[in-house]
């Protein structure tokens, strides 16, 4: 699914990703743990192409270069990123976003653009899927949402979208905890055989509902460990210091 | 143009660099730009008061007619052409301009059918509703050819309830009382330079008359369009709501590609009596130019409405995409008590258009209110001008007035300028005016980017919501023929 | 005496007036044309500097035209009329916690007159100038003093005329806070051009008050990078007063900064006007500007509970026009206006704590000011206008 070879990323001559090595295998849930600035949130804009990054190294989705691709390309192939920081957009609601985001990845993939009634109809069941209230929906992206809101809509957004990864950047991040175990619920839900998952994450917390197949931990700028879901629990309880000492 | 959105817009594959779509945006070719041929009852080039007995005579006027044509002349021979606006405008020769052009009268239209073909042929281009489904739906249409209205529907259904709508010059043969007292009472001809011109030469143009306690029942819509290479267009449009009554009017125009300047200064004269409302739309995309500006029309537009009754409203919204120069103020003078006046603007300036627009609001009476709403939207190197007047008399207590305008700038060789003035004289007058400038942020881009738009879809998603407050102002099938237009005139993907 | 008959037929450029757009609701022309021109220099010197060390910071001007940068039709108005006026060079270095104090003599001559000064502040040099510019009642005046009348339509016996050039080196930092206090039938009008390089800062805080003619006019150009320019204004118009402010900043550099807020009040018969102009030219990415112009119109019949009615008080005037000119897409630029009147829930508030009508009246509208006169960075300068606020009869 997505394999990245020895990515280096840096801004302003800046670097912050310095040899990264990942593989993600159809199914899988992994999640990327480490300290603020260690660059968790990096990796996730290089991956989905957001502008103003320095990029070397190689990243392969699916038997596509995904550095050569633009953002809405890689939203084709089937690349969703929810961000930790979701942007508003005034005067555009999230019908109409989400019906124009729709019918162009469909479009791309072969498929017709929809009707407007299966349209509504599939917006209502994920808007459910995620508890989202329907009076959401003709809101404008975003807008004058609370942390919370925001989140959900970015889950809500994926289970329209139906990628094959989906990256969760600090999606637990500003969420209360019955907010956290809808948006994992959520998740859970949308695991499949051929889809993977990829969650940045500072916390335990989130991981207790998703439980990942594979733990990471980054530190400035490349994996230095590896392990399964029990290398979560030792870092929450260790903390991080413990492997700055002993890798860097 | 009248286009239903439903198909995306053509995906681009490759990934091109702003400047490089900002340019094409810039650089786009004018959708409607075609030329029609149609055989021309035309004046000689010129102007002098012979002309204008020509004009008069020609459509067979009452003296008083021809007499307030002539001191309107007199009256503009005395004055300079205004330099004020925050626009570049070349000379124009008003000797060198053919004041008058009908489409040759055939025999009398007794149904559509017998239309000239190559009219039709243009309507149907256009997309213009002349057809039976649109009228079915409930709009009645008034086009305006160049000069004349070549045809009329649905005034029988309108006339059962005592609407008048007919062309101008029907108007001053058949109602030349209603036409006499109110022409020249909004906007007198001494105004303004191009209000005088328009007085002195107006062709034709819509009347409509809404007799007391009558609620119209359809949206009235014009399509006014330029046709003949060089010949000015100086429409003159009337609107009278009696009291109690009730209009919504709705004005649409697009022009043919031409390479010289055409004028176009038009008078639109509202006039709102006791308790009633007036809705008046416009949606503007006539040829602005090319990326150099060369050609595109020159559009100096007086409008202004006068509350005259007591709670009368009277509201302006116009999408404004077309037009290599615009300058153009919708003013309601509020003179009824607790009278209302509304603008809500959508203007855009790309290639290298030029506008100047805003509004202007006079309050004279008391517990009067007003709203406006004015979007800029600038790409290429066109610059874009909001000029607002608020004026608020002494004797306009409690005068309430409320701006905000907002300008969207795209690339770096375009301008968005802001000129609010308030010239207060009344101590309990509340006026705000509130103003921005951005550009779309890039992570607004990236985001949509991310959910799979490509970057012109997006860009166009992104305007359309910043313009939304002012499109949801339009009538349901104006407000998508606007956003279409928006996204045609951002995106230079359709040709 | 025609104004084109002091520097001849040669005039290529338009006197002030309100055909210029710059000078659409105070047109100097009008006002001065029929003026004689004021002879012979101040008996006294027209400016004293303290502390008294620091006069020699000051010199005389010996020519003003060698100084003059561009000629404007003010600048010509200045120096058809020119009676000297000062030179100074703040040397780098210079970092004085103590302000310049300069107060001017009020002008003693009927007519008209003009003075060019100059201050260069080298690089990194910082100061703080502080300006008071106050005419006198004139006796003639006194007679009419009980009946309202609007300055601008009154003969106007005297005008003073300032133009002040500013240069601000690289890092440089001035700081000026001015004080123009003028009486019916005379006029004051001063003009600042400022050329700012990179990284300096001016910062011009001004406040106009009276029943007389003020125009204040500031003129900055960015030409630097990172310059930041921020400018505060009060004006309060009282008894017929005509006070309008004009400022117009030029953002021509990189992440320039510019901040304004004016502040207006105008009582009956009084006109205030503020016309801000904001330019940001297409090299002048990442400009952040902003321009804010709140306004209080003050309501003569309220007032005339205080001061009886009269049939000739009529309302005042208030003109706002804030401009934005922008030709950078990058950059963040907003401003606003606003027109109102005193809240009537908190004159109620006040009066249900005991105070009476005219009390809490006059307690909002100074709170109105003291947004303005807290910001004010000079003790004794807050307290002139504090004191001379506070005789104010509100008329």
């Amino acid at each position: 699914m997505l394999e990245i070879i020895d990515l280096h990323a840096s801004v302003d001559d800046k670097p912050i990703l310095k040899g990264l090595n990942l593989q993600i295998r159809p199914g899988e849930v992994h999640a990327i743990m480490g300290p603020n600035g260690s660059g968790k949130s990096t990796l996730s804009h290089v991956l989905a192409g957001r502008p103003g990054y320095d990029v070397r190294g190689s990243v392969r989705f699916n038997g596509q270069d995904l550095l050569d691709l633009a953002p809405e390309e890689r939203a084709w192939a089937g690349l969703f990123l929810a961000f930790q920081y979701p942007v508003e957009i005034p005067g555009v609601s999230n019908t109409n976003f989400m019906r124009s985001a729709l019918n162009q990845v469909r479009n791309q993939r072969g498929l017709s653009a929809l009707e407007a009634g299966d349209f509504l109809k599939i917006m209502r069941e994920k808007a459910a899927l995620v508890q989202l209230d329907p009076s959401f929906l003709s809101r404008p992206v975003n807008l004058g949402f609370s942390g919370g809101e925001k989140k959900r809509n970015e889950i809500f957004q994926m289970a329209m979208l139906d990628p094959r990864l989906a990256i969760l950047d600090e999606t637990d991040s500003g969420l209360d905890i019955d907010a956290l175990r809808i948006v994992a619920e959520g998740v859970q839900k949308l695991r499949r055989e051929d889809n993977s998952f990829l969650v940045i994450t500072h916390y335990q917390r989130l991981l207790d509902h998703l439980k990942p197949d594979i733990v990471h931990v980054l530190m400035d700028g490349k994996i230095i460990r590896t392990g399964d879901h029990t290398l979560a629990l030792e870092l929450e309880e260790k903390g991080y210091d413990w492997l700055k000492a002993k890798f860097v | 143009m009248r286009v239903d959105h439903t198909d995306p817009v053509p995906v681009v594959n490759d990934k091109p660099e702003e400047d490089v779509l900002l340019n094409k945006w810039a650089e786009q070719d004018y959708e409607f730009g075609f030329i029609s041929n149609i055989e021309q009852d035309i004046v000689p080039k010129g102007l002098s008061e012979e002309v204008i007995r020509w004009i008069s005579a020609h459509k067979e006027e009452p003296s008083w007619l021809l007499d307030w044509r002539l001191k309107a002349y007199r009256h503009w021979l005395t004055m300079p052409s205004p330099q004020w606006a925050h626009l570049e405008i070349p000379a124009i020769d008003f000797q060198n301009i053919s004041y008058y052009a009908a489409p040759k009268a055939n025999a009398k239209l007794n149904s559509l059918d017998e239309l000239d073909p190559e009219i039709k042929s243009t309507y149907d281009k256009l997309g213009i509703p002349l057809e039976e489904q649109l009228i079915l739906a409930g709009v009645a249409v008034d086009a305006v050819l160049d000069s004349v209205s070549v045809v009329t529907t649905y005034k029988e259904k309108l006339a059962e309830k005592g609407i008048i709508f007919c062309s101008f010059s029907e108007a001053v043969r058949e109602h030349p009382e209603l036409v006499r007292k109110h022409l020249g009472k909004v906007v007198p001809y001494t105004d303004n330079y191009y209000a005088a011109l328009n007085s002195a030469v107006f062709s034709d143009g819509s009347f409509v008359y809404i007799p007391k306690g009558v609620r119209c029942p359809m949206e009235l819509s014009t399509y006014f369009r330029i046709n003949a290479a060089g010949t000015g267009q100086f429409e003159r449009t009337l609107i009278v709501a009696d009291d109690e009554a009730y209009v919504s009017y709705l004005e649409g125009c697009t022009a043919p590609k031409r390479d010289e300047n055409q004028l176009h200064a038009a008078v639109v004269e509202l006039v709102a009596l006791n308790r009633s409302e007036i809705r008046y739309a416009t949606v503007q995309n006539w040829y602005p130019g090319d990326a150099n500006g060369i050609g595109g029309i020159y559009n100096f537009v007086t409008k202004r409405g006068i509350c005259q009754g007591v709670s009368s409203k009277i509201s302006w919204t116009q999408v404004e995409t077309g037009s290599a120069i615009t300058w153009k103020y919708p003013s309601v003078v509020l003179l009824g008590d607790r009278s209302t006046g509304e603008f809500y603007s959508v203007a855009l300036a790309a290639r290298a258009q030029q506008a100047d627009t805003g509004t202007k609001m006079i309050h004279i009476c008391k517990d009067t209110t007003r709203r406006i709403v004015s979007k800029g939207i600038s790409a290429g190197r066109g610059q874009n001008a909001y000029r607002g007047l608020v004026k608020v008399r002494e004797s306009a207590t409690n005068a309430r007035n409320y701006s905000q305008c907002d300008s969207l700038l795209m690339g770096d060789r375009c301008g968005a300028h802001t000129y609010p003035y308030f010239e207060i004289n009344c101590p309990d007058a509340q006026v705000e005016h509130e103003a921005t400038t951005s550009k779309i942020e890039e992570d607004l881009l990236y985001y949509c980017q991310q959910r799979g738009l490509p970057t012109e879809e997006a860009i166009a998603l992104i305007v359309n919501g910043y313009a939304k407050e002012v499109l949801d102002k339009l009538p349901m099938e104006f407000a998508v023929e606007a956003r279409k237009l928006l996204a045609i005139s951002l995106e230079g993907s359709v040709g | 005496m025609t104004l084109n008959s002091i520097t001849g037929s040669a005039q290529t450029t338009e006197w002030p007036n309100s055909r210029i757009e710059a000078w659409k609701y105070t047109d100097l022309n009008q006002l001065v044309s029929n003026m004689p021109l004021s002879n012979g220099s101040p008996s006294i010197p027209l400016w004293q500097v303290e502390p008294h060390d620091l006069q020699s910071l000051f010199t005389e001007l010996e020519s003003p035209e060698a100084i003059l940068r561009e000629l404007d039709g003010f600048s010509r108005l200045v120096h058809a009329a020119g009676r000297g006026g000062w030179l100074a060079h703040i040397p780098a270095g210079t970092s004085s916690n103590f302000p310049v104090r300069l107060t001017y003599t009020p002008s003693s001559n009927a007519g008209w007159s003009g003075y060019t000064h100059q201050i260069q502040v080298a690089e990194g040099a910082r100061i703080t100038l502080i300006e008071e510019f106050e005419e006198d009642e004139s006796p003639e005046n006194l007679s009419v003093k009980n009946e309202p009348l609007e300055a601008y339509s009154t003969p106007v016996l005297s005008m003073t005329l300032h133009h002040l050039q500013v240069n601000l080196a690289r890092g440089a930092e001035l700081k000026l806070i001015r004080l123009f206090h003028c009486p019916m039938s005379k006029a004051l009008v001063h003009q600042i051009d400022a050329q700012q390089e990179e990284g300096s800062n001016l910062e011009v805080q001004t406040v106009v008050m009276g029943s007389g003619i003020i125009r204040n006019n500031i003129h900055i150009q960015q030409l630097g990078d990172r310059c930041s320019s921020n400018l505060l204004g009060l004006s309060v118009a009282i008894g017929g007063g005509h006070l309008d402010q004009y400022s117009r900043i030029r953002h021509n550099a990189l992440e320039g900064n510019s901040h304004q807020h004016y502040k207006a009040i105008a009582a009956p018969n009084s006109t205030t006007i503020f016309n801000g102009v904001l330019r940001v030219e297409p090299n002048a990415q990442q400009t952040n500007a902003y321009q804010r112009s709140s306004n209080l119109m003050l309501d003569p019949a309220s007032l005339s509970r205080v001061n009886g009615s009269s049939p000739s008080i009529r309302s005042g005037k208030v003109n706002a026009k804030p401009e934005l000119q922008i030709f950078a897409d990058n950059v963040k630029c907003s401003h606003g206006a606003t027109m109102g009147k005193l809240n009537t829930d908190s004159i109620f508030y006040l009066q249900s704590r005991g105070l009476t009508f005219e009390e809490a009246q006059k307690i909002l509208t100074l709170a109105f000011a003291m947004e303005i006169v807290d910001q004010l960075e000079d003790e004794r300068m807050r307290a002139k206008v504090i004191s001379i606020l506070d005789l104010k009869q509100w008329q």
